[in-house]
């Protein structure tokens, strides 16, 4: 009825609205959206609850990556945007608020200017390959190496990840313990033999809901749900050594499997079901023949095929999911079959080294050990509520990511801000030095360029600020560019007393260091790399942050150019 | 138009007013959430209607439905949540950690509700002094972690709290025991007792800091009898036992108890009588139900305490709430036709063969997971079907089969078809529809039968076999069915009064996972509040100590840039009011008081006593009206899990400062004017 109805309305043209941030409503939007999510940014971040109104799951999350997925814009700007950070996320796991937060603040910082916007856009291209530049060379003050001789700057990466997000609901050790367990999953998904190209191994992570956070730990091999009716004294009864498994992908659950359009004819007297179940369970005949032990299933297995199985002595594990099917085959080495109506090569078999039954409270697992590839691990991760654990197991996934992401690329940049500081400062300072190379370049007048610079840099101080959601006050010492801050929001008369150590925990006061607060202007300066031995104790991933950094002005530079939006309303 | 309307799904941000006005920190400004914080008062309103169901006596309230005109009657907070229709995101997320708690630990909900309301409440008084959230946060979670601390070492073993009900535990001790008993009094007693003790050195204060030398120094020659009886600790032919300074073995405890046989779980059945009697909290006919329960799995071998895994309960509207009893089996309702059955089966003594299906019992039912073929079509060559068969065909196939298995009760999980059921009566087999998976599951165990999908899977090894059926006098159409070497027991909770019997198996529910968890802890945490107060008692403590720069124990510490949380003090104080606050609800509804006021001002005065040194502690511990015979304990696991529960609930809301509504549309979003549409 619908359909027809649709077929007899006229087509509309599409609608097309040109220069589409001149509109006060789309604009005050997109600074809406960048206030929730730079509200989000930081370990004091706000949560922000997600639902539908009628009675849905809410979501409570303070992760970009969370947070873009589970809304649906309305404006085509805002779904560019998220769209960018997203598929940054995808791929880095890290910097996704900064990514967002600093488009929006170049955004923003550009609206306020008189200045054509494609000029504002030629200096944002320029800075920012100043600014990839400098983070790339060797001695860019603001990059730490990450050595993999100790665990100290692993573990404050992985730590950097997780205590970002307040969703956590972490304590100091709690925080603490969670790095070490990620950082000891990694290290195991890291193949012991070198030779030829290596591929990481996979760390899964099992989440417990209601067991307290100090009893997450990493096990070798995979966890699955424990099958309903197996006994602790079938898996006993099975006993020590490699142990063969047959793994399918293929419903074993007796249904005709979808072979295609059009309907199917049966005649009365065939019994499809009655078919499919004999060769179900010629499948079973062979794997008793076989000798296989553990009968694996992605999907479900049919009852009488169960039943047939287990009364020869084979565990079955059926409902694996898609996501353990990857890591089950790196851990078994097993082939998964698709099809159940040939015989099953022998070569597709795999091996575990054995089985165990593991409880975490109230939820019975089977332990699977690998016999081949020990470069698989289960993180069984424990908290107390869903809220905290959905969040942790993110934050836990994204660390693991981060780290192998630093296996590539062995640089961490300083965290908590100072990054952002810093690297504002050398860009005030670089774009006061080379001003009539840039105004040839460009083709701009000279104001325009210094305007657009300082829009620059200026949306890098605001995402530093970003991090700040009790009213304290950010500073950034004039030597080094480091981000500092002050609780309470009263003015002293000197910073020194008033500060602890930098963000990133590498400064501590000192007599000839000079601070402003982070809004302020000040004269350029070219900010030294640090000269203390200390090292820092908050860290940012270093790959992720700077395609962020690409990502945010790239995207920023696309909204910004933006003539018109052609819309199909139909 | 309408494929318009379709795709224009938005969201709305709902901002608090106070973000609002902020959009644009400007530095040295502190202007911190001023204006009222909407999701923390939400959960105080919210937990301030479960009010009336702490405490041994409980109100109950009827819920009436306006638009169908029903209503239920609730004496639980668990069940008045999940009856309230709850609009509102902080509502939905306080229900939904009220039901994980009650579904994991069976008790300790209403004192979640509680103190998710009071501390969202003392929340809500810090935004008003203007203390910033992220310090709020970090007492909060701080002064919590030193509570569960102190709680750890203020719980005591189970002996000491049997020891506690005095002259009736003499009795329990007057079975010829072993030395072993003696020993397991003999560490670590009485913590309570001597913290109590308002004459000593061991004033309140010093409760949880283990290591205070102070009171080391004068400890040991301190040991001495307590004179007042409900704590008499009285063992085997009035030997007295000496006491030591429990707060000095608080922390060499579990060392020494771990190896006596107490601790190990080998209670008997006495020592679980009078530990059923100290978890009871006012609920004595369901305890008795409990207690004889596990006197029945005691019976049937195995260890000597309560199974809840092995309970199940069966509500029976008729009788009065005195027939409401334990059986060892499980029992089911049945028809008048199948009683006839029964009675019949019973002369067959335990001789009877059992089949189990796990699903439905019918021809279309197909297993889980089984998807069925959508494009598919029958044909036939010709008219007369020889393959074709219907409901009636296949039910009698179904009898043929179980008949040739010699089959005489049939245990279905899901239903059974209608013509299936009649011709089963009508072969004298026993079907039993809707068992429970755990039911199925003990009697698969004990009888040897395996459950099964499908008729089709039935073979002569999926039969059990040792079974035995009987009807129940005087409860009406109720079937007792039995496997030998069972431990499975059903609790029959009877009512005349049909509206009452969920509220009677709720706190059935609630005694049985006391009693068991009480066991599984090992200790108990001494209740009517002295819990509470001296929780509180640790806070007001720990909010006078003088500022640490450092405070590793606080979430995202590390982030912290060294500032000093000068709000620790006026944080963890509010805080501390919270338990006073429980206390005095508590305390006002069961009736020790005659109004809220007067309980809240006594036990301020209580804590300015603990405080003083002057505690008379048994206001503390009796009430206040004299010496009782028993005293009231609570679990300790499930209480401090409450309270996680309530402060992370508390924290996550106090944190949030932005609701996002997804799927708003555009018409939606222009009637309400003050969302902005994203």
């Amino acid at each position: 009825m619908l359909d027809r109805m649709s077929r007899i309305s006229k087509k509309q043209p599409s609608v097309c609205t040109p220069d589409p941030l001149a509109d006060v409503e789309v604009y005050h939007k997109l600074a809406v959206l960048g206030q929730v999510l730079s509200s989000c940014f930081g370990p004091h971040g706000r949560l922000k609850q997600i639902h539908n109104s009628v009675g849905g799951h809410i979501l409570t999350t303070s992760t970009s990556a969370v947070l873009l997925k589970a809304l649906t814009l309305s404006h085509p700007l805002l779904k560019l945007l998220a769209a960018s950070v997203l598929n940054h996320v995808s791929r880095f796991s890290d910097c996704g608020l900064f990514a967002a937060i600093l488009s929006c603040a170049l955004v923003d910082q550009a609206r306020g200017l008189s200045v054509e916007s494609s000029i504002v856009s030629g200096v944002y291209r320029r800075l920012l390959g100043q600014c990839s530049n400098y983070l790339n060379q060797e001695d860019c003050g603001c990059k730490v190496p990450v050595d993999f001789g100790s665990s100290r700057s692993l573990l404050a990466l992985a730590r950097g990840v997780i205590t970002s997000k307040p969703t956590c609901m972490l304590m100091h050790r709690e925080a603490q313990h969670i790095s070490k367990q990620v950082l000891q999953a990694f290290l195991q998904t890291i193949p012991l033999n070198t030779l030829g190209s290596v591929t990481l191994g996979k760390m899964v992570v099992v989440p417990v809901e209601g067991r307290p956070v100090g009893d997450t730990t990493v096990l070798p091999g995979l966890l699955v749900d424990m099958p309903e009716m197996l006994h602790l004294t079938d898996v006993e009864h099975l006993g020590q050594g490699p142990l063969r498994l047959a793994l399918f992908k293929v419903s074993l659950a007796g249904d005709l499997s979808k072979s295609g359009e059009g309907t199917l004819e049966v005649d009365w007297e065939a019994c499809l079901e009655a078919a499919i179940l004999e060769q179900l369970l010629r499948l079973g005949e062979q794997m008793v023949q076989d000798g296989v032990h553990v009968f694996a299933c992605q999907r479900v297995v049919h009852p009488v095929l169960q039943q047939y199985l287990k009364k020869h002595g084979i565990i079955v594990v059926e409902r694996l999911g898609i996501a353990l099917m990857e890591p089950l085959i790196r851990v078994t080495g097993a082939q998964a079959v698709a099809t159940f109506q040939i015989p099953i090569p022998v070569q597709s078999y795999g091996q575990v080294a054995g089985l165990g039954v593991r409880r975490f409270g109230s939820r019975d697992m089977l332990h699977m050990l690998p016999a081949g590839n020990q470069d698989c691990c289960t993180l069984v991760l424990c908290h107390r509520n869903e809220t905290a654990l959905n969040e942790l197991k993110v934050a836990c996934q994204r660390a693991d990511h981060i780290l192998r992401l630093t296996l590539k690329e062995p640089w961490a940049l300083l965290g908590a801000g100072c990054t952002e500081t810093h690297l504002g400062a050398y860009i005030k300072h670089q774009s006061r030095i080379d001003v009539s190379e840039a105004v040839s370049e460009l083709g701009c007048s000279h104001a325009d360029y210094l305007l657009a610079a300082d829009a620059f840099f200026r949306s890098l101080d605001s995402t530093a600020r970003a991090l700040e959601h009790d009213g304290q006050g950010c500073l950034v010492d004039l030597t080094y560019g480091h981000r500092w801050v002050v609780p309470g929001g009263t003015i002293p008369i000197t910073w020194g007393a008033e500060v602890g150590s930098c963000g990133c925990g590498l400064m501590h006061p000192r007599g000839n260091l000079d601070w402003v607060p982070l809004s302020t202007e000040y004269l350029p300066f070219s900010p030294t790399p640090p000269d203390t031995g200390a090292y820092p104790l908050v860290l940012d991933s270093f790959p992720a942050k700077l395609n962020a950094l690409q990502v945010a002005v790239e995207t920023a530079n696309l909204i910004l150019e933006l003539k018109y939006i052609i819309e199909d309303v139909n | 138009m309408a494929s318009y309307m379709g795709n224009s799904f938005r969201q709305t941000v709902l901002m608090d007013p106070v973000e609002r006005t902020q959009q644009m920190p400007i530095l040295g400004c502190a202007a911190i959430n001023q204006g009222p914080h909407i999701g923390l008062q939400q959960l105080a309103a919210l937990a301030a209607a479960t009010n009336a169901f702490l405490g041994p006596k409980k109100m109950c309230k009827f819920i009436e439905d306006h638009d169908t005109g029903e209503s239920c009657l609730v004496c639980s907070s668990h069940r008045l949540l999940g009856q309230l229709d709850l609009s509102s995101a902080v509502g939905q997320l306080l229900n939904e950690t009220a039901q994980a708690h009650q579904k994991e630990w069976g008790t300790g909900t209403g004192s979640l509700l509680f103190m998710a309301g009071a501390w969202s409440l003392a929340a809500l008084d810090c935004l008003h002094e203007g203390i910033p959230v992220a310090c709020i946060v970090e007492a909060m979670a701080d002064g919590l972690d030193s509570c569960l601390e102190a709680c750890s070492q203020i719980s005591l073993p189970i002996g000491e709290a049997l020891c506690s009900l005095g002259s009736q535990g003499g009795e329990r001790l007057g079975r010829g025991g072993s030395c072993a008993d003696i020993k397991a009094f003999d560490s670590g007693s009485f913590p309570l007792l001597q913290s109590l003790e308002p004459t000593g050195p061991f004033s309140l204060s010093s409760l949880g800091d283990a290591g205070n030398t102070r009171a080391h120094g004068s400890g040991n020659d301190k040991a001495q009898t307590p004179q007042t009886q409900p704590m008499q600790p009285t063992v085997r032919g009035n030997i007295k036992i000496k006491l030591k300074h429990s707060r000095h073995f608080g922390l060499t405890k579990s060392t020494e108890e771990e190896h006596s046989p107490l601790y190990l779980g080998a209670h008997d059945l006495q020592d679980i009588t009078h530990l059923a009697s100290l978890v009871s909290h006012g609920c004595e006919d369901g305890m008795r139900l409990v207690v004889e329960a596990c006197r029945i799995q005691a019976r049937g071998g195995g260890k000597e305490e309560i199974d809840i895994e092995k309970l199940v309960t069966c509500v029976l509207p008729g009788p009065p709430e005195g027939h409401a009893l334990a059986l060892r089996g499980f029992v089911a309702l049945i028809s008048e036709e199948q009683a006839a059955i029964v009675a019949s089966l019973k002369e067959r003594g335990q001789s009877l063969r059992v089949a189990m299906f796990s699903g439905d019992l019918s021809k279309d039912y197909r297993h889980l997971g089984f998807s069925r073929p959508a494009d598919t079509k029958r044909v036939a060559r010709k008219l007369n079907l020889p393959g074709f068969h219907s409901e009636a065909d296949w039910a009698d196939e179904a009898v043929a089969t179980l008949l040739k298995f010699r089959v005489d009760v049939v245990l279905v999980g899901g239903l059974v078809v209608e013509s299936l059921r009649g011709s089963c009566i009508a072969r004298g087999l026993l079907v039993v529809e809707r068992v429970k998976r755990g039911v199925l599951r003990d009697l698969a165990e004990m009888s040897g039968a395996v459950a099964v999908a499908y008729l089709s899977q039935l073979s002569e090894d999926c039969v059990g076999v040792g079974v035995c059926a009987r009807m129940l006098r005087d409860c009406g159409m109720v079937v007792n069915m039995q496997a030998e070497g069972t431990r499975l027991v059903t609790a029959i909770i009877t009512s005349s009064v049909a509206g009452k019997l969920q509220l009677l198996e709720d706190r059935f529910w609630a005694c049985a996972s006391r009693l068991s968890q009480a066991v599984r802890d090992g200790r108990l945490l001494p209740g009517r509040g002295v819990t509470e107060i001296l929780c509180a008692r640790r806070l007001q403590d720990l909010s006078h100590d003088h500022v640490d720069l450092t405070h590793p124990e606080s979430p995202g510490a590390t982030h912290s840039i060294g500032a000093p949380n000068l709000y620790r003090g006026v944080v963890l104080r509010r805080m501390a009011e919270g338990w006073v606050g429980y206390v005095a609800m508590v305390k006002w509804n069961s009736g020790e008081y005659p109004t809220k006021l007067d309980a809240w001002t006594a036990i301020t005065q209580l804590l300015k006593g603990l405080e003083a040194g002057i505690l008379d502690r048994d206001r503390l511990l009796t009430n206040g009206k004299g010496l009782h015979t028993a005293v009231v304990y609570d679990n300790v696991a499930a209480k401090l899990e409450a309270w996680r529960k309530a402060l992370d609930l508390v924290l996550l809301v106090l944190q949030t400062d932005t609701e996002i509504i997804t799927g708003f549309n555009t018409k939606e979003a222009e009637a309400a004017s003050h969302l902005m549409l994203l």
